[in-house]
Parts: C-alpha cells; structure tokens; sequence
C-alpha cells in the first residue's frame, strides 16, 4: 500500500515537473514569436484645410503634393475672396489607444485610492 | 513485465528531471543564471540593432531618393560626409563669451553643410531656398540616423567585449525608445521630401495665422532667413516674425528680435514666443500652456539674444508652448496641433491686450517653417 502510494506521488511529481518544463518553453517560444512580430503603425490620413480669411467659409479636402499653409488656392464661392490653405495635417486612428488606456489605468487606481482613504 | 518497465521508465524520467533542477540549482551559485540573462539580452539587442539598421537603411534610401530626384550629384556621399561631420563643444571651465563662441560653431557647421549641397546641386536650383533648406535637412536627418545607430552598435559591442551586462542591461532596456525616435526620424525624411509641415511647425503656424487674423503685413527680412510682419492690433503696433518658408528652415530668430527690438527701442514692451513643447506622458497633445521666458529649443545663442534685449528694457518675456510627444513634434503635423496653433493666436492677442495702448510688441512663431509659407 505504501508502495503504491509513493509511486503515485512520484508521478504526480514527474508529471507537474514536465508540464513546467513544458510552460516553461511554450512560455519562451510565445516571448520570441512576441518579440518578432512588429506592431502595425497605423496609416494616416492627410487632409488640407482651405479658408477664406475674408468670410470665414472653410473646405476640407485630401492633401495633394505641393500643398502648404499660405499657397492661394482659387477664390471663395460665397464672397469671391481668395481662398487659402491655413492648415495641412494628418490623422491616425488608434494612434492613441494605447496611451489612453494606460491613462484610464492610472486614473481608476487614483480614483479607487481616493475612494479608499475617504471611506478610513 | 508491463507494471516493472512503467516503473523504470518514470524512475528514469524522475532521476533525469531531478538531476536536471539539481544542476540548474547548483549552476545558479556559479552565476551561470546571470550569463544567461547577458547572452537572452544580447540576442534580443542584436535583433533591435538590426531592425534599427533596417529603418536607417529605409531613411538613407529615401534621402537619397530624394535629393537624386532635386539633382544632387552624389547621394550617397553627400550623406556620408554629413554623417561624419562632427562639431566639438567650446571650452565651458571658461564661461566668459561662451555663448559667442558656441554661436561660432553651429554657424561654421550651418554654413559648411549648405555649402555642401549647394556644390553638389545642379546651379538652376541653388536660387530655389525650398529645395536647398529641404536638401540640408534630409542630408542631416539621415546623417543624424547613421551616427544613432553607430552610436548604439558602439555600446553593443563594447559591453559584449569587456561582458560589461551593466552597459548590455541600459542598452537593451533603451532600445526601444530609441526605435521609436530612429521610427520618427525616418518618416520625417518622408514628410520633409513631400514639404509638408511638421508638429514643431507649431509656432510659425501660429505667426502666420496671427499675421492673417490682425492684418499684418509682410516686411522683409529681419535676419538671415527670417521674415517679420507688422500690423496693427487695438492700438497697439505688433511685429510677427517667423523663419521665411516653405522651405525647412528655423531662421535666426534670437537675431530678427535684436534687430527689431534695436530699432523700437522703448517703444517695445513685451516678448512674445510661441514654440513646441514636450508634454509629459499623460498629457493632451494640443494643449496650449502659458509661461514666463523664452520658449525656444535653441542651443543658446539665439535665445539668450531675446533675454538680453528683455533684461535691458526691463520689459516681459511671456512663453505659450503646444504640448506635443517628440515623435509628433517631428512627423507630420497632427490635427490636435494645427488647431491648438489658432487657440494660440487667442492666448496671443489676449497677451497683446494687457499691453499698454501705443506700445509696440514682439511675436515670434518659433520652429521648423516646412510647409508654412508667410
């Protein structure tokens, strides 16, 4: 009986020590594969901003070579004004993601803490 | 038979696990385990180091793309001696004129790079300051690249061969950091290539916008490569100036404001600088702070110019910064930034406003001009 009860620890113990080698690999294989792959920068997107500094009337359109902020661009259709191009700039959707959930992260934590010592 | 060889066959695979951890154990006092975590590091700074050699690579190729295409002669070599170029800082156990000195330097070196790519720029187009100001800087962000990662590959090296796992241990932990920046850099070789303005453009998109909102009008220069308006606002005289675009280019700000400041004499009443700023993690992008002092990113001889001037007319220096990452101050300009330039202009003119009627102010727009025309 002692016999048998040994052996059946034993295995237990065999077992448990070769599934940790086991995680311990996948672990490491997961890291490298992790540490392989590059992160996706998202695209942006150009847009141009033309205005009129005479009533104010705004278009936005796709940016296209050779535009800059100052260059006149054609002439208002409402006052006949000439338009121009007051900004160039980009988006990138998600670019952001990241460091506003590590914000909501640090936030909630600071919150719940102040939650903690109001209600001590 | 079957029950005695299961037997066998788990006491082996116990022996060899408990022979394994016993070793693993023992090699742990050796500092076996530190050797390991040296040579895990060295391959994961070697894998960065390559993917940093590859964006330097992509930067080099499309600086050399580009100033093929305005017609430089030589690329590649242009690059090369832009990269190699190095400037040794003046002696600072003596502090007497230190600042006129260091301005020395950064003017030779200024001057010797443009001197370079106008020798090697076909002469129709040595008259053209777009593509010379845009040829200087791809050929010195490019160039700026190679040094980072000769730099990086130096300190890889030098702790492998003197097992230095202190040195290996920074460089590992800094290389990503230093990828993302080596990332923005070689976008903005792109950005720069196509002229489009730039997060630091901030400032002179806010002389701009100023210079349209109160109706100034376009002077001249007041220093090399340094354009200033003058208008009027609620009876008060305002001079804008901003490096001459659209080309990159950051002018002599420090310079224009001396000049000008020269000529007003005691009719000056304030300084005003709009610039760029670094936010702190956390903080918006796009957001517009006041402050006291000169907002400039200049090594010193420029702004110190702009405080001397303040310091003798005992007159204010007000400072608006727009809080930007670096990695947007140096890529294409984002929304939150183009927008944050008009609210700016609003701080500006409410600083205008606290200013004596009569009296005449100073506004600089602070930064890289590409994209930005007057």
């Amino acid at each position: 009986m002692n016999l048998t009860g040994a052996h059946g620890v034993n295995d237990i113990l065999v077992q448990l020590m070769n599934l940790l080698l086991l995680l311990m690999l996948a672990s490491l294989t997961v890291s490298m594969i992790m540490g392989l792959r590059r992160k996706k920068q998202p695209k942006p997107v150009i847009r141009t901003r033309v205005e009129c500094l005479n009533c104010g009337y705004t278009l936005e359109r796709e940016y296209r070579r050779g535009d800059y902020i100052g260059k006149v661009e054609g002439s208002c259709p409402k006052c006949g004004s000439p338009m121009i191009i007051t900004a160039v700039y980009e988006e990138r959707l998600g670019e952001r993601r990241e460091e506003e959930r590590l914000l909501r992260l640090v936030e909630r934590r600071a919150s719940s803490s102040r939650g903690t010592r109001r209600s001590g | 038979m079957a029950a005695q060889a299961g037997t066998s066959i788990t006491d082996i695979i116990t022996a060899v696990s408990q022979l394994i951890f016993t070793a693993i154990f023992l090699l742990m006092f050796l500092g076996v385990n530190q050797k390991i975590q040296v040579m895990m590091w060295a391959r994961d700074a070697r894998g960065k180091l390559a993917q940093l050699w590859s964006i330097v690579s992509e930067a080099r190729r499309n600086a050399e793309g580009y100033l093929a295409s305005v017609g430089v002669s030589d690329p590649r070599g242009l690059v090369d001696r832009v990269a190699r170029y190095f400037m040794v800082q003046p002696v600072d156990i003596e502090p007497v004129d230190i600042i006129r000195r260091l301005e020395r330097i950064l003017r030779t070196r200024e001057d010797t790079v443009r001197s370079w790519v106008m020798g090697s720029l076909p002469e129709g187009k040595r008259g053209d300051d777009t593509i010379v100001n845009n040829s200087v800087t791809v050929a010195e962000i490019a160039g700026a690249l190679d040094t980072l990662y000769r730099v990086i590959r130096h300190l890889f090296i030098q702790s492998i061969k003197y097992n230095n796992w202190a040195l290996m241990m920074q460089v590992v932990l800094s290389m990503p950091l230093i990828l993302r920046i080596a990332r923005s850099y070689s976008e903005a070789v792109k950005v720069v290539s196509e002229g489009r303005p730039i997060g630091d453009g901030a400032g002179p998109l806010a002389a701009f916008l100023l210079a349209r909102r109160i109706g100034a009008r376009l002077e001249g220069e007041a220093a090399r490569d340094t354009v200033y308006y003058r208008g009027v606002y609620e009876g008060r005289e305002v001079y804008i100036v901003k490096a001459k675009g659209p080309g990159s280019n950051v002018g002599r700000p420090g310079e224009a404001v001396e000049n000008l400041g020269r000529s007003l004499g005691e009719r000056l009443a304030a300084v005003i600088t709009v610039d760029a700023m670094l936010k702190l993690e956390g903080e918006k992008t796009g957001e517009v702070a006041p402050g006291a002092g000169v907002a400039m990113g200049d090594p010193g001889p420029e702004k110190i110019r702009i405080e001397r001037l303040a310091a003798r007319l005992k007159i204010p220096l007000h400072a608006i910064g727009i809080k930007m990452s670096i990695e947007e101050a140096i890529t294409g300009m984002r929304r939150e930034i183009a927008d944050a330039a008009r609210k700016a202009v609003d701080m500006v003119l409410s600083l205008i406003r606290s200013v004596e009627e009569g009296k005449a102010v100073i506004v600089v727009g602070v930064g890289n001009t590409l994209g930005v025309a007057q």
